[in-house]
């Protein structure tokens, strides 16, 4: 399964990340590099669970111009800044259906679904793939969001580790435990 | 089922797409915006905070209005204060240890508020203001001094009752006719006697009066102010006003009212 390039990288990357982060608190205009190396990332979260492309890119501006003001509360602990930005954006994003009364967007692709039912292990297992969506739309949203990050999304499960806060071993557990429910709503 | 929206293989965005659509001066300029106003701070509250709370402390303290409100404090503490019995046969004489506060508004009653301890002493003693109240701490030269101004006896005073009534309107003191104003010295002197209607005879009082050094009360019994008090207040008090509180009056019945205060101004 590929997985998301972006979020690999070295230590030297994140040093120069921190010093990025650094500079920023000093001077708002040293933010620019942040900026154009996360934009497409986060808009590619926002855009994920969004149907309306105009919508996802104020979110995703939103995301930025919150993570700007409260840089001075950040802290680096090793990881990319993304994960903060993630956490950002996952709270914009919730406010946003919040004050537009709007409902929350799965985008499917078929392909992926294809990826899902292979994890069932069952070879007798005949993927419908409206059934499929309709139970993905029965499941809690903390199972959804982490089928969604790794099936759609191909995220690394340490990266879907740091964007819900939890350790990369939990993380696996979690998304096994909500794809064991995803079958089980499936072939009820 | 949840309300979810499902959209099934659409189409995807280029990177490129994605690009053209940055604008990260829009970001500053927000950003800059969005920044917490001075006013929303929590170091603006810090100073503000302590200096207008300065400022009203030092308002309040200022205010004149709020020094009558202390006279009043202390008028309730007077009102509260009953009259302590005193033993047959004697004469009592109070003197004042804290400043006395005053209201000096002629419109309205007059109010002394005392913290007074009492000295008993024999009664072939004349009073004696200005006596510490402590008979340890009595100079006993002063006190020699004084029995040469012999005053006559006071009448033995009995116990007066704890609860004691508060006069009406119509049982006024006076002096020499007057009960709140000016009254010839020689008037106060000559007499010396307060005087009072409704078959009321004064059997005590407190007088605050300056004694050359400093404001002092003094507990009388009797309804005559004593002539060493009448000598200061000749030398000190013309043209100041001089305080009579805790009046108390007795019928001929026996019952007892304490009456309104008078504030009464020594002139030539």
């Amino acid at each position: 399964m590929a997985v998301n390039p972006i979020y690999h990288q070295t230590k030297s990357t994140l040093l120069q990340e921190r010093d990025w982060i650094m500079e920023a608190k000093k001077d708002p205009e040293r933010f620019g590099p942040l900026y154009t190396k996360y934009h497409e990332q986060i808009f590619r979260y926002v855009y994920q669970r969004m149907d309306d492309q105009e919508q996802a890119f104020d979110v995703t501006s939103q995301v930025f111009i919150k993570a700007l003001s409260n840089l001075h509360k950040y802290e680096y602990r090793g990881v990319p800044f993304s994960s903060w930005l993630y956490r950002i954006a996952k709270s914009e994003l919730y406010q946003n259906f919040r004050d537009r009364k709007a409902k929350r967007t799965v985008n499917v692709d078929t392909v992926h679904l294809a990826d899902i039912t292979e994890e069932f292990d069952d070879d007798n297992l005949v993927a419908d793939k409206n059934r499929l969506i309709r139970c993905l739309a029965e499941l809690r949203e903390a199972d959804l969001q982490l089928i969604e990050l790794r099936y759609f999304e191909k995220r690394a499960y340490r990266e879907i580790g740091e964007i819900l806060d939890v350790t990369e071993n939990n993380a696996k557990v979690k998304t096994f435990r909500a794809l064991e429910r995803l079958k089980k709503q499936f072939l009820k | 089922m949840r309300k979810l929206n499902t959209t099934l293989d659409r189409e995807p965005m280029t990177s490129q797409e994605i690009r053209d659509r940055q604008d990260f001066n829009y970001i500053l300029k927000e950003t800059a915006v969005a920044k917490v106003p001075i006013w929303k701070s929590i170091w603006f509250y810090g100073p503000v905070g302590i200096a207008m709370v300065t400022m009203v402390v030092s308002a309040v303290r200022i205010n004149p209005q709020n020094e009558q409100f202390e006279d009043k404090t202390t008028l309730s503490q007077f009102n509260t204060t009953n009259t302590e019995d005193y033993p047959a046969n004697t004469i009592v004489v109070e003197k004042s240890e804290e400043l006395t506060e005053t209201k000096s508004d002629s419109n309205k009653e007059n109010e002394t508020a005392i913290a007074s301890t009492e000295q008993t002493v024999d009664p072939s003693n004349t009073v004696t203001p200005n006596v510490k109240a402590d008979p340890q701490q009595v100079d006993p030269a002063f006190l020699a001094n004084e029995k040469s101004n012999e005053q006559p006896e006071v009448m033995p005073e009995p116990p007066i009752e704890r609860v004691v009534k508060i006069a009406s309107a119509k049982t006024m003191p006076s002096i020499a006719g007057v009960f709140n104003g000016r009254v010839a010295i020689g008037s106060i002197c000559s007499t010396g006697k307060i005087d009072c209607n409704n078959g009321y005879e004064i059997i005590s009082f407190d007088i605050q009066y300056d004694n050359g050094i400093e404001s002092t009360v003094d507990r009388v019994s009797g309804s005559q102010i004593p002539s060493t008090i009448c000598r200061k207040l000749r030398r000190f008090n013309v043209g100041s006003p001089v305080f009579i509180t805790r009046i108390v009056a007795m019928n001929q019945k026996g019952e007892r009212k304490q009456l309104l205060s008078m504030q009464i101004e020594p002139t030539f």
